[in-house]
């Protein structure tokens, strides 16, 4: 599903260049559930964000679906970002002033998604999260762990090929990651969805069935 | 949530800044049109008498105490200068006054003085030379239309640089927001474009205030300018509501695309990463 081939990518000019991927290379099949651990700055969240098409590269190749991303228009790296990718941000990333339901709709609203459509899907989401009596609670007042519940449940919206979490449980007590840890397993095993999980903690690595280190 | 609904949430929101912003735009509207309907100012006059047809025309100004002996100076004039070329360009409705124009003949101008100083209802002749004097000299009405202006000048200006502070405000406060639509699936260009609907809509809102506002106010301050001016020396014109239209729109313009380029050049420059990976920081 994803390629990527002899990546790339460096910050800065000149002497204060910091190389911060080199020739990196990495296949993501359909349902697969990669950890990618490596020390602090080697480039985890550089890569999700290439892969999320946020982030350019200065060379290599990435392909999604055997397409070209690097040849998409500013409206197709839209949509990929919005129907074909889902982000999970370790500080959640929610539109603090938007109810959970509707930070969950927003992705769907960019998609184009018809709005009944898209209400059956978000109640379907919010009790898969277990937080349907949230629906309209604004985000800012929700705790941690329901935060992230909630980008997760916002980043599966659009059925994604894929799911970026970006140490989605390092800012979150023990318990509440064992709940979006079980969710990404949940998500991965009933709708084989694929999960590239970037992680410190050697236990949530543990969960994933491939890894891999940077 | 629809383009439209979010569109709403974000008004409500920066409710505080958009009132301002409102208002502002509310306030130099009315004045606008306060101003392009109170036009008291002789300069106005000679343009538009200079713009008559017949170039070589005499502007020549009557003030009356009544509608009546306003129509009796009239036809004595007409009577007077048979059909040799007067014209009646306007007839006030504020006040009693008649415009004629008239070729630029002596013969003329003498028959019209003699009809004058026979028809006894008491009126003064001014012809374009003298109306410039009385420009010159400033009265009451050249001066309480110089303070519109210049409050005009005041509002526009501070309104201007409110704007784009209001803007700069509101936009860096929606940067986080949009950054996250963005990894949402929005693109930039549809951002930007949501963005300036907003202005658009708030400016508009103000716009359409103020221009009601001021269609209001201007017959009281007409009369209270009126009131401030000395009646039997300044020639007072009429409404040119064209006129409104199109200066009001001139300004909305400017309010419009000022708004959209600082709006515009800002959203261009944010990269929108930047503000996922580290927030306000950077
Ligand atoms: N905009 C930037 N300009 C310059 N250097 C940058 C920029 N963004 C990131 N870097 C550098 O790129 C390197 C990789 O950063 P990245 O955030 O990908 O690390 P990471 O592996 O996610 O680290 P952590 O585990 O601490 O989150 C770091 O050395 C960082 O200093
Ligand atoms: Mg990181």
């Amino acid at each position: 599903m994803i390629s990527l081939k002899n990546i790339y990518k460096s910050y800065g000019k000149g002497e204060a260049v910091r190389n911060v991927l080199t020739d990196f290379s990495l296949d993501i099949a359909p349902g697969d559930f990669i950890s990618i651990r490596g020390r602090s700055g080697c480039g985890k969240s550089t890569l999700l964000y290439i892969l999320g098409c946020l982030e350019s590269y200065d060379s290599g190749e990435y392909l999604y679906k055997g397409e070209d991303v690097s040849k998409m228009s500013e409206k197709q790296l839209a949509r990929m970002r919005g129907k074909e990718i889902g982000f999970v941000f370790q500080s959640f990333f929610l539109i603090p002033s938007l109810t959970c339901y509707e930070n969950i709709e927003i992705p769907m609203m960019y998609a184009d998604i018809p709005p009944k459509q898209r209400k059956d899907k978000i109640i379907t989401l919010l009790s898969e999260i277990g937080m349907s009596e949230y629906a309209n609670q604004k985000a800012a007042t929700l705790s941690g762990g329901q935060q992230q519940r909630v980008a997760i449940a916002r980043a599966l919206s659009c059925d994604p090929g894929i799911i970026l979490a970006d140490e989605p449980t390092g800012n979150l007590d023990e318990a509440s990651g064992e709940d979006v840890i079980s969710l990404f397993e949940r998500i991965n095993n009933d709708f084989g969805t694929a999960i590239l999980l970037v992680t410190h903690d050697p236990a949530v690595a543990s969960r994933a069935k491939l890894h891999r280190t940077l | 949530m629809t383009k439209a609904k979010l569109l709403r949430h974000y008004i409500k929101m920066n409710r505080g800044l958009y009132r301002a912003l409102f208002v502002q735009t509310m306030v130099v509207f009315a004045l606008l049109f306060v101003i392009a309907n109170t036009n008291l100012t002789v300069e106005m006059q000679l343009s538009q008498a200079k713009n008559t047809e017949n170039a070589d025309v005499y502007d020549i100004m009557y003030e009356f105490s009544d509608e009546s002996s306003c129509t009796l100076a009239y036809d004595s004039i007409t009577a007077a200068i048979g059909d040799e070329g007067a014209e009646l360009i306007m007839k006030s409705t504020v006040f009693i006054n008649i415009r004629l124009s008239i070729p630029e003949q002596t013969s003329l101008m003498e028959k019209i003085q003699t009809a004058v100083d026979s028809s006894g209802v008491g009126y003064s002749i001014y012809t374009k030379n003298t109306v410039k004097q009385i420009e010159k000299s400033g009265s009451g009405a050249l001066n309480f239309n110089s303070i519109l202006k210049l409050l005009l000048l005041i509002t526009m200006t501070s309104t201007a640089i409110g704007l784009v502070g209001v803007l700069l405000i509101s936009l860096y406060r929606r940067e986080y927001d949009l950054s996250i639509q963005y990894v949402c699936g929005a693109s930039k260009g549809g951002l930007i474009s949501a963005t300036l609907a907003e202005y658009f809509l708030v400016t508009l809102a103000g716009a359409a205030a103020g221009t009601v506002l001021g269609a209001i106010l201007s017959p009281f301050v007409r009369v209270f300018a009126g009131a401030g001016a000395d009646v039997g020396v300044i020639p007072l014109s009429f409404a040119p509501k064209a006129g409104a239209l199109v200066y009001g729109l001139f300004v909305y313009l400017f309010i419009i695309l000022a708004t959209a380029a600082v709006t515009l050049i800002r959203l261009r420059a944010v990269d929108m990463l930047d503000r996922v990976r580290y927030g306000d920081n950077i």
